[in-house]
């Protein structure tokens, strides 16, 4: 009985092993494309949008701290593109000897203070027995992380450093907020302008209180030979991707790298 | 759900499937031996076999990321060879799985055969029956349960996977972002809706997967119990 029963099974399987393996050879891997969290959502976007376009180029896009994507790199990571929010992550890279080509500032991140129960508080008010967490992304790997530090310590309060939480990326310390564990968050001005936040108030942190996050974007020695990735970097620097990614509050830069101040 | 997300239950389920077949051929052998042997060896084995129930997954994904990366011993001879290293694809987390999901189908299986004993399969000789016989028409049988109980286990202890995947697949769509690892990016991207769908679906079908283990449990000792008393 037994014997009947199992050789179909074991015929099945050999079957379904065959079909899966052709699946995974048939296709030509999609551009992929490491951004830091920060970006997820205006580039959710602009992918979206460049897709529509170029319907033959699917583009896939893993999310996560700066550094962290970094790393993988340096590890191994088949990424095309690195979208990192800040220089120092992609020099790693470079210094690696995984660049395909420099990196190049492209536009300037904002810090914010997020405050969804606690309208109108500013930076001073973080002191306040209100506030008994403060969600801020990994300053080792993230860039927004270290910006929040920058300013944390600005505020010289000891009282501050107890009352930090930690998210892996700015993602993650957004969440924490968001679900209300934390009181405020020091996050991405990109991220409170996106899908879900957008609309939600915020303070704007004086950008003379932290190094300024220059954003870099650098194709990688396994993104050279991509056939989509010059693709995409030619639509990045079109009118709408511009607009797209001014949308969400990130500053373009001027020749020299300043930012340049668009009326809102 | 989103393409996306379907991309990922598909993935899912041959990471699973894939682990489940990889670890019942490995898994066999090994637990015989387990079972039967007398060698001073089956301790420390024994306890080999049990690490990934109590080493953090971080540390075991930490290892095979350095093993299997571009600098690696098994990415480096790999690249050295002409061909792409471990890290960050497919074949790199379904090797991370059948390790961490090694004592989920030895454990069970080396029971089933201590319950059975070697006596079934001395007679089944006895009688004239080769060792492929034997173990298809005396050993599958008798120890179909631990079989069952070994496959189930094992598929569904893939599913609920993520230190090891996270660490050594990252996240990439389509080829190692697989549903327990989707679901950390959805609440990342406070996508709570699409988060909560995929939770619920993996929630029942681990209930269910676990009513079929234990429903199994149940009915074996009470069969063998009656063979003995028939036998005497």
């Amino acid at each position: 009985m037994l014997r009947r029963g199992l050789t179909p099974f074991f015929r099945m399987t050999c079957w379904l092993a065959l079909a899966w393996f052709g699946v995974l050879s048939a296709h030509a891997a999609p551009l992929t494309l490491a951004a830091a969290s920060s970006l997820r959502d205006s580039m959710n976007a602009l992918v979206q949008q460049f897709e529509q376009q170029h319907p033959e180029h699917p583009v896939r896009v893993v999310y996560g701290s700066s550094g962290k994507l970094a790393s993988q790199i340096m590890h191994g990571a088949p990424y095309d593109i690195f979208f990192s929010a800040h220089a120092d992550y992609s020099d790693k890279v470079v210094a690696a000897g995984l660049a395909g080509a420099p990196p190049m500032e492209w536009a300037e991140g904002r810090l914010v203070l997020w405050h969804p129960g606690h309208p109108d508080l500013k930076p001073e008010d973080l002191s306040s027995a209100a506030i008994r967490h403060i969600a801020i992304a990994q300053p080792r790997h993230a860039p927004y992380g270290k910006a929040a530090m920058e300013v944390l310590t600005r505020l010289a309060d000891d009282q501050l450093q107890q009352r930090l939480v930690f998210g892996e990326n700015v993602g993650h310390a957004t969440q924490m907020v968001q679900s209300g564990a934390a009181e405020v968050g020091l996050i991405a001005l990109s991220v409170v302008r996106g899908r879900v936040l957008r609309g939600t108030s915020y303070t704007e942190i004086n950008p003379a209180w932290y190094q300024p996050l220059k954003q870099t974007l650098m194709l990688t020695r396994q993104g050279a030979n991509h056939a989509s990735a010059q693709l995409f970097l030619e639509y990045l620097e079109q009118r709408e991707a511009r607009d797209l990614f001014a949308d969400f509050g990130y500053l373009p830069l001027t020749q020299n790298g300043e930012p340049i101040h668009v009326a809102e | 759900m989103s393409p996306n997300d379907w991309q990922a239950v598909w993935l899912t389920l041959q990471l699973g499937l894939a682990t489940t077949v990889i670890l019942l051929v490995l898994a066999t052998p090994l637990a015989w031996w387990l079972a039967f042997s007398r060698s001073r060896w089956r301790t420390p084995v024994q306890a080999l076999v049990a690490l990934p129930l109590v080493l953090p997954p971080t540390v075991l994904g930490f290892y095979l990321l350095l093993l299997l990366g571009p600098q690696g011993a098994v990415g480096g001879t790999l690249e050295a060879l002409g061909f792409r290293h471990l890290a960050f694809s497919f074949t790199g987390i379904l090797i991370g799985s059948v390790l961490y999901s090694l004592p989920f189908a030895v454990q069970p299986l080396a029971e089933s055969f201590r319950t059975m004993g070697v006596r079934p399969l001395q007679i089944a000789a006895s009688l004239g029956a080769g060792s492929w016989d034997r173990f298809r028409s005396v050993v599958l049988p008798l120890c179909k349960g631990g079989f069952i109980v070994a496959a189930t286990l094992t598929f569904a202890h893939t599913l609920g996977e993520f230190g090891v995947i996270l660490m050594v697949g990252g996240s990439i769509p389509g080829e190692t972002q697989v549903l327990s690892v989707l679901i950390y990016d959805h609440t990342e991207a406070l996508n709570y809706a699409a988060a909560q769908r995929l939770s619920l679906g993996l929630l029942v079908f681990a209930l269910a997967v676990l009513l079929v283990v234990y429903g199994f449990n149940y009915r074996e000792p009470s069969r063998q119990r009656h063979n003995q008393q028939a036998e005497q």
